[in-house]
């Protein structure tokens, strides 16, 4: 009994001694967040971390307006300049702390977002470029004395860069519309800038007239802006952008053209040694409406290649198909036709009279209307349908066929027509007219005699409006003569053509029609290296003598013209001396031009010269062409209505020989769909 | 006789914890006040200066639009008054201040704040400028 009470009165001092030790536990742990407490009250934590983010970002600050004066003043030592004054600011800003900064700016190249950054003093910019860019960067250290806080290191990194995605010119519209991005640091998009940020300059001329838009392309994949100008009237020769973003940084960013709307291709096939079969296989380059793309080699012709000729489906529905036609040291033809998809390859597709032929004795075209393309070669024909070749049909032009050397065909441009003219000369000099009315050959005539049977004397070209068809050749006489075939009958009499006073022989000979009347350009070089030209205004001739008297070579045809799609004006480019090309310009109200020359990508001398015109008056591009030069050099022609330009060895800088016109340009005859 | 034990116990503890509440700070204790408007302070200078505000609102004196984001950036219940001094200490808005609430209670809270933060220019030009926060609640 005195036992259970003594237990009961046990309890009751265990809960007693537990209380007190709950007591102690609460004012021990009380004790201690005290003390922890006191100590974050009194260290200042949030003081120490505020003033690194502000030094931080002060940094950052100073690094992104010293990049801006960079780029506005061009003196790379702002930022050092910049970077010792805001260092002992800082330390002015916070007194007591025992603030230092010390910093080191970048130097050497830095490879980075897709551009390689050569820095000076911290800073760096690439301007007039596509991509262009300015950066600067440097590495800051920073010890906070007071706190005990050491070598605390950060970089700060400015950059701005400005890609130039696209530049078209619509020459229907007379508008420029200019693509770009515009970034920083981290490649992050800047989406808030305004038209206030932007300066364009346009070949060399800022223009306030422009109107800003941005938004994201789904094309591109990203956020861009797009700066159109109104009322550019010709195609400018480059564009540079000047952006200067939030922060006052800028950048200058250049590029061509590197779109024309609409856009017209063209294509030259030619020879040349270059690829995996050499001289044996054609080489092609496609004309995109601005520049001439990279060359592809096209299937082994099987023998070395010396003649080629171009040319394009007139039907719209098969706007994208071209012919190439090459001619080999073999004596056969080897027919190449692109489909939109690829090349369709027809080899040793007719045999010409000769082996090793020195003359170009086959020739292309299509008709108008029905779009079956006409390959017309010494023994015969064959006719591609728009997906297959025919067979060969024999036909004799001269008798023997052996005996042609030269053919020339040209295709009746008028609405519902599917004739085409042929004119060929024989090794005998006898010069040959015919007519192809879409399913034969008629009409057949002895022209002349003509002076040589290796060289082109020989040309043809329809009237555009009439649909005459227009012959010309060069007589054995000293006279050149035209003869027409007016759809249904031959002219009377060939008239006669007096292009050099009857003095000399004319030799080779290159006629043009204007694309929207019935005018014609009659081109000669005469035998004593003259040039000389006839105009045709539909019913006669007038001469022009001697443009030049000592031009580069008469052993081949060193001259060619052109007409402007408008048909307002004739472009006669030649070879006249080394390292030079002259050309002239006609028009009806003006005449010749005086001469012209151009130097610039210009080597050597001229054997070949040739100029095709632009299906479209609407595009900038209105001629293009190709001259082959004496270091054997295939280089390329431009003109764009006033300004002729010209490439060196553009298409090939070995084409092996210059005796052969181994290369033709055609245009595409539509505009692509865009 | 359990009763009072257990009275005597609760009464320990009772005393203990009333001893620790002497001197207990808590969250919501006014010896937070200064810290925690020195925090808020100094974040809203630092966001500003960060989305390229600030700087433009100082060196283009727009006092004005400063306020304005001060005040919307600020919690409604928390004064303050922003001076923009030169280096040499000149202030720059002599005469504009940049104030929410009265001028004298400032001087006369005991738990006013107070925030440095230092802009080192705006755009090209290096021309330092610091700022000081001064903060108070209502």
């Amino acid at each position: 009994m005195r036992m259970r009470r003594l237990g009961k009165q046990e309890r009751g001092q265990f809960i007693v001694i537990a209380a007190l030790m709950v007591a102690i536990m609460i004012v021990s742990i009380g004790a201690i967040m005290y003390g922890a407490v006191t100590y974050f009250k009194y260290e200042r934590w949030e003081e120490y971390l505020a003033i690194i983010d502000n030094v931080k970002l002060g940094s950052q600050r100073v690094v992104e307006m010293s990049l801006a004066s960079y780029t506005l003043t061009s003196n790379n030592e702002t930022l050092k300049n910049n970077l010792d004054q805001w260092r002992c600011n800082i330390t002015k800003a916070y007194p007591g702390f025992g603030v230092i900064l010390t910093y080191s700016n970048a130097s050497g190249s830095h490879y980075a977002y897709g551009v390689n950054m050569k820095y000076s003093s911290g800073l760096a910019s690439y301007w007039y470029n596509r991509t262009s860019f300015s950066a600067a960067n440097a590495t800051f250290t920073l010890n906070i004395t007071s706190v005990g806080l050491t070598g605390y290191e950060f970089n700060a990194f400015a950059f701005l860069r400005t890609r130039i995605l696209d530049v078209v010119w619509s020459s229907r519209d007379k508008a420029l519309t200019i693509r770009l991005t515009v970034e920083r640091e981290g490649l992050t998009p800047i989406t808030n800038l305004k038209k206030s940020n932007f300066q364009v300059n346009v070949a060399g001329y800022a223009s306030a007239n422009f109107s800003l838009a941005r938004y994201y392309n789904v094309t591109y994949g990203f956020f861009l802006y797009e700066i159109e100008l109104q009322s550019i009237s010709r195609e400018p020769q480059g564009v540079t952008v000047t952006v200067v973003d939030t922060r006052g940084v800028k950048v200058i960013a250049g590029s061509g053209v590197t779109g024309v709307l609409p856009r017209v291709p063209a294509v030259i096939g030619y020879r040349s040694s270059t690829g995996t079969y050499g001289l044996s296989s054609p080489k092609v380059r496609t004309w995109n409406g601005t520049v001439w793309l990279s060359e592809r080699e096209l299937p082994s012709a099987g023998s070395p290649v010396r003649f080629v000729r171009a040319a394009y489906c007139p039907l719209a529905a098969r706007y994208y198909e071209k012919i190439v036609v090459t001619l080999s040291e073999d004596g056969y033809l080897d027919a190449y036709v692109w489909n939109d998809t690829a090349w369709i390859v027809t080899n040793n597709i007719g045999l010409t009279a000769t082996s090793t032929p020195s003359s170009r004795m086959f020739d292309i075209e299509y008709e108008k209307t029905s779009g079956e393309a006409l390959l017309v070669y010494s023994k015969g024909y064959r006719i591609w349908n728009g997906s297959a070749w025919s067979g060969e049909t024999l036909y004799n032009i001269t008798s023997p066929p052996t005996d042609v050397r030269w053919i020339a065909l040209a295709q009746n441009p008028t609405s519902g027509s599917d004739k085409i003219a042929l004119i060929a000369l024989d090794k005998s000099k006898l010069v040959y007219g015919l007519i192809w009315n879409g399913s034969q050959f008629s009409g057949l005539k002895l022209l002349g005699t003509a002076p040589s049977e290796t060289k082109e004397c020989i040309a043809v070209a329809y009237e555009s409006t009439s649909g005459y068809a227009t012959f010309v050749w060069a007589g054995a006489d000293r006279y050149s003569y035209s003869r027409q075939w007016n759809g249904s009958a031959w002219d009377a009499l060939p008239t006669r053509i007096n292009l050099n006073g009857g003095t000399t022989l004319d030799v080779w000979l290159s006629l043009k029609a204007d694309p929207v009347s019935d005018k014609l350009m009659l081109l000669d070089v005469d035998d004593a290296e003259d040039l000389n030209t006839a105009y045709w205004n539909g019913s006669s001739w007038t001469v022009t003598l001697d443009h030049d008297t000592a031009v580069d070579t008469k052993a081949s045809r060193c001259a060619d013209l052109g007409w402007e799609p408008s048909g307002s004006k004739v472009l006669m480019v030649w070879g006249t001396s080394t390292s030079k090309l002259s050309y002239k310009t006609w028009t009806p109200s003006g005449g010749w031009s005086s001469e012209n020359t151009i130097t610039k990508e210009i080597a050597g001398t001229h054997p070949w010269v040739q100029l095709r015109r632009n299906s479209l008056s609407t595009v900038p591009t209105k001629i293009l062409g190709a001259t082959l030069d004496s270091n054997v050099d295939l280089g390329s022609l431009r003109w764009d209505g006033t300004t002729l330009t010209s490439t060196a060895g553009a298409f090939t800088t070995d084409t092996g020989v210059t005796s052969y016109e181994c290369f033709e340009v055609e245009f595409q005859k539509f505009a692509s769909p865009t | 006789m359990r009763v009072v034990e257990a009275l005597l116990a609760s009464l320990v503890i009772l005393i203990a914890i009333t001893f620790i509440n002497v001197f207990a700070v808590t969250p919501l204790s006014p010896t937070y006040e200064v810290s925690e408007l020195e925090k808020v302070g100094y974040n809203v200078l630092h966001d500003l200066d960060e989305q390229g505000l600030l700087c433009r609102f100082v060196y283009n004196k727009e006092w004005g639009n400063l306020t304005a984001a001060l005040m919307a950036s600020l919690p409604p219940d928390v004064y303050f008054d922003l001076t923009v001094h030169y280096l040499n200490d000149t202030v720059v808005n002599e005469g504009l201040p940049i104030r929410y609430g009265d001028a004298n209670i400032f001087e006369t809270s005991g738990s006013a704040a107070s925030v440095s933060y230092i802009v080192p220019g705006y755009k090209a030009d290096y021309e330092p400028k610091i700022l000081v926060l001064q903060l108070v609640r209502e």
